[in-house]
């Protein structure tokens, strides 16, 4: 399936309810972005790796995910050093100079970035789509907001299908495309121009006339909220896994704003 | 009895629209009934389910004149809420846009959400509609990645959920390829048996249509022009044919031969079905004394051409998706020679190969193995853009590709690309739209033709790159029987003046037409390959690519003896028919 991410395992981390890992996301998310030095970052990249490794998931498809932003997080890594000058100095050339601490932060950023990252992939791949639309409906997000959510996942697949085709189409009638860069921009913009746009609204807004249609002649109500197929139910395992969660969370806050500030982020 | 619907003096314009869709329909359905609704495009059938239904007026603005009663519920009185989704339901033409849940159990379910039932009775109407449409097992697919006979059936179930008193099924086949079709017919099949309710079916498939409706309604321009039971209507043979109503071939047969009088036959009524056609046409050569006599099929001889083929395919393979979980072998060393000149139809199940093959004489697809060769060049070694210029490709729905605001930039925009001269382009146009017909249609706005004409704007546009071979996908699908007929003429005429011309299409009838040469493809390879008569003459190969002939080839490879086993037309049929009838 095109945007099916999610890995059917039998595992302590799929059985989670939806609610306790987004609580859990939370947790990561602010973690990471509360510190940036190398050390406890890189420990909150390795809760995450531990969870993927609960959760049974295969660690090679995770670490794909993070390829697409491979060369921010380089990047990253590489350009930290020159803005974060303080520390005892590792390297100096001239006016260029890298130091200790200048290393910790590159490498931290590295870390949150990919902790952003692997961390909604895990959520993602542990939990359907149906949990996590459950789940939003019970923390009382409005109906039409979880209804548009359904919607827009559903249709994902569709549309990128229209748009194949009318490229495809167009394609067979656009023979005028230089060679070399020139060649290689128009080939961009005309993936994304008027000649691919125009069909693909007109396309859009027929479906969406007889999705319309079709939902009125359901009787739909965008007030009423559907009775839910399985009860979400809070049992002891979610209990102790979202307590150490949030413990975590708070040595993390108190390490970082009481405790080592120095440690946990470095200027 | 009681009435389900009853229709008064109906009529209804669209907001913004010139003319009225409905013009003073007077109908009444009796309960439990199956009403066949049959009619050219654009003659207000879809607009009549929609009265029916309560969106007309309900949800759809415009002029509403007259009453519409649903088991004496005036529709006009009462709100949306009292007919749907408890005593309507409806199921629209195109499957993707009515299921729209993460899963078929979500979309079937998701009526009875608003009707207050509990949770054992949902999920065991979620059974019972998926057995009937005879889906148990899918209730955790996602829509996206069903067939489309599978969504049908889905959004079909779905309707029935609601356990509805009325059913509504606008055009559910229209765009559906056979096996889908015949999916979604038996679900109707065993509905009839299972489950009685009034039902409403609109049908360009005359041929099943007969088969199940208790009675049928022809509308045109608005209007309900003929009503009764399937054999009255199909006594006006000439009627439904000035309408653009295709009836089925052994019909067409009955009907001429019912003209010229062969005796015997006009006792009965015209044949409906092949079966009737079979018990009547054997009685009569049995009474007569007239015995089979065996007929051999020519097996084609092989011409050897002296000139060079203008597409060449050599042990070609296809895979999808290489090297990733959803690998597909979608062409398994198909080897293929096409000649300038040639008229060729492209036939076999959806997903058997022939748009990825067509799709390799462009470009848009390479080879994974073995080569392509069109007009001398291996495609591998250049773009889709150097082969616009030999092939041009024709997608299935025009509105992929029509973005301009008139027809004649629309059609410019591919010479436009090429670079050529202002007085070039305008020639070639010129040249082009003449080719389809639409001649003064240059300063319209595309957006706003019919469907068949849009189709004619996409081929133009597509002539205009002066392509050697132009390939058509599926020109006729989702179109009647009249416009079909337009369209393949036109791309006929193209082919007699020179143009080398490749078809995909489902439908047999038209094939057997057009095509001067037919290729079945089946599970990537090719399984038969040689002229349309010769094709069709072999029932046991066609039979397992799950191809059916058309109804007339199938009637005379039942009486085989008695008709020549590769007759492909009616009017073939009937002059060997009369040739020993009136002897």
């Amino acid at each position: 399936m095109l945007f099916e991410i999610y890995v059917n395992k039998d595992s302590f981390v799929h059985k989670l309810d939806p609610r306790v890992k987004l609580m859990w996301f939370f947790c990561v998310m602010v973690c990471a972005a509360i510190v940036n030095s190398a050390i406890p970052s890189g420990i909150v990249f390795a809760w995450i790796i531990f969870m993927a490794i609960l959760a049974k998931l295969p660690l090679k498809r995770l670490l794909l995910l993070t390829q697409a932003l491979a060369y921010l997080i380089i990047v990253c890594i590489l350009m930290w050093p020159l803005f974060v000058k303080s520390g005892p100095t590792v390297f100096e050339w001239d006016w260029f100079k890298v130091t200790y601490n200048g290393i910790l932060v590159g490498v931290g950023m590295g870390f949150r970035l990919s902790s952003m990252i692997l961390a909604s992939a895990v959520v993602f791949m542990t939990t359907t789509q149906k949990e996590l639309l459950e789940s939003l409906r019970t923390i009382k997000i409005p109906e039409h907001f979880v209804f548009a959510t359904v919607l827009t996942l559903r249709y994902i697949p569709s549309l990128m299908g229209e748009w194949k085709t009318i490229a495809e189409a167009q394609a067979c009638r656009d023979p005028g495309r230089g060679k070399g860069i020139v060649g290689k921009i128009k080939r961009i913009t005309s993936a994304i121009g008027i000649p691919i746009a125009v069909p693909l609204i007109h396309r859009v807004a027929k479906m969406t006339n007889e999705l319309s249609l079709a939902l009125d002649s359901k009787g739909f109500n965008p007030n009423m909220r559907p009775i839910p197929y399985k009860e979400l139910k809070i049992g002891r395992r979610d209990k102790a896994f979202a307590v150490v969660s949030i413990a975590i969370l708070m040595v993390y806050i108190l390490a970082r704003f009481l405790i080592w500030p120095q440690y946990m982020w470095i200027y | 009895m009681t009435n389900a619907v009853e229709i008064r003096n109906l009529s209804f314009k669209y907001e913004g629209a010139l003319e009225p869709a409905l013009k003073g329909i007077n109908l009444t359905i009796r309960e439990g009934e199956l009403l066949g609704i049959l009619g050219p495009t654009g003659a207000g059938k879809t607009t009549l389910c929609l009265c029916i239904a309560g969106l007309i007026p309900h949800t759809l603005n415009g002029e509403y004149i007259g009453d519409v009663t649903i088991f004496g519920l005036k529709m006009t009185e009462n709100p949306l809420q009292v007919f749907v989704p408890k005593m309507i339901s409806m199921v629209f033409q195109d499957p993707e846009s009515q299921l729209f849940g993460l899963d078929v159990e979500e979309d079937i379910t998701f009526a009875l959400n608003y009707l207050g039932l509990p949770h054992k009775e949902i999920k065991d109407r979620l059974q019972w509609a998926l057995n009937i449409v005879g889906l148990s097992g899918f209730e955790e697919k996602f829509p996206y990645y069903l067939s489309g006979g599978q969504k049908q059936r889905v959004a079909i179930a779905a309707a029935l959920a609601t356990k509805p008193k009325i059913l509504i099924l606008d055009e559910p086949t229209s765009e559906l390829d056979p096996i889908g079709k015949s999916e979604v017919f038996s679900a109707i099949n065993e509905l009839r048996r299972t489950y009685k309710c009034t039902t409403i079916v609109v049908e360009h498939n005359v041929e099943e249509l007969v088969k199940f409706s208790d009675r049928l309604i022809v509308m045109n321009k608005g209007q309900v022009v003929l009503e009764g039971t399937p054999d009255k209507i199909f006594q006006h043979v000439q009627e439904l044919n000035r309408l653009g109503i295709k009836p089925p071939q052994v019909t067409e047969l009955g009907y001429l031969l019912k003209n010229r009088g062969i005796h015997e036959l006009s006792e009965y009524d015209i044949p409906l079905t092949i079966d009737e056609a079979y018990k009547r046409l054997l009685s009569i050569f049995r009474k007569q004394g007239i015995s089979p006599t065996k007929h051999n099929v020519k097996e084609p001889c092989l011409d050897i051409r002296s000139e060079e083929p203008i597409i060449q395919t050599k042990d070609l393979w296809y895979i999808y998706g290489q090297g990733t979980e959803r690998e597909t072998v979608a062409l398994k060393g198909v080897n293929l020679d096409i000649y300038p000149g040639e008229f060729i139809a492209f036939i076999g199940q959806n997903g058997s190969g022939k748009t990825t093959l067509a799709k390799h004489f462009i470009g848009l697809l390479k080879p994974s193995k073995g080569s392509v060769i069109v007009n001398g060049k291996d495609t591998r070694k250049c773009r889709v853009s150097e082969l616009a210029t030999t092939v041009g490709y024709c997608f299935q729905n025009p509105d992929h590709q029509i973005f301009n605001r008139t027809v004649y930039d629309e059609v410019a925009y591919g010479p436009k690309n090429l670079g050529i001269s202002k007085e070039e382009i305008r020639e070639r146009v010129t040249e082009a739209l003449r080719a389809v017909g639409l001649e003064g249609y240059d300063k319209l706005n595309p957006f706003f033709l019919g469907k068949g004409e849009r189709q004619k704007v996409a081929v133009a546009s597509v002539l205009a790159m002066r392509p050697k071979v132009l390939i058509v996908d599926e020109p006729t699908t989702g179109m009647d029987w009249k416009t079909s007929i337009t369209m393949m003429n036109l791309i006929k005429e193209l082919n007699q003046k020179g143009m080398t011309v490749i078809f995909i299409t489902h439908n047999m009838e038209i094939v057997a037409e057009y095509a001067k040469r037919v290729v079945v493809l089946f599970d990537g390879k090719i399984e038969l390959d040689g002229p349309t008569r010769w094709v069709f003459s072999k029932p046991h190969i066609l039979l397992k690519t799950l191809i059916k002939p058309p109804q007339i080839t199938q009637l005379s490879q039942m009486l085989n003896g008695y008709l020549k086993p590769d007759t492909i037309s009616v009017e073939e049929a009937y002059e060997q028919l009369v040739s020993f009838l009136l002897r």
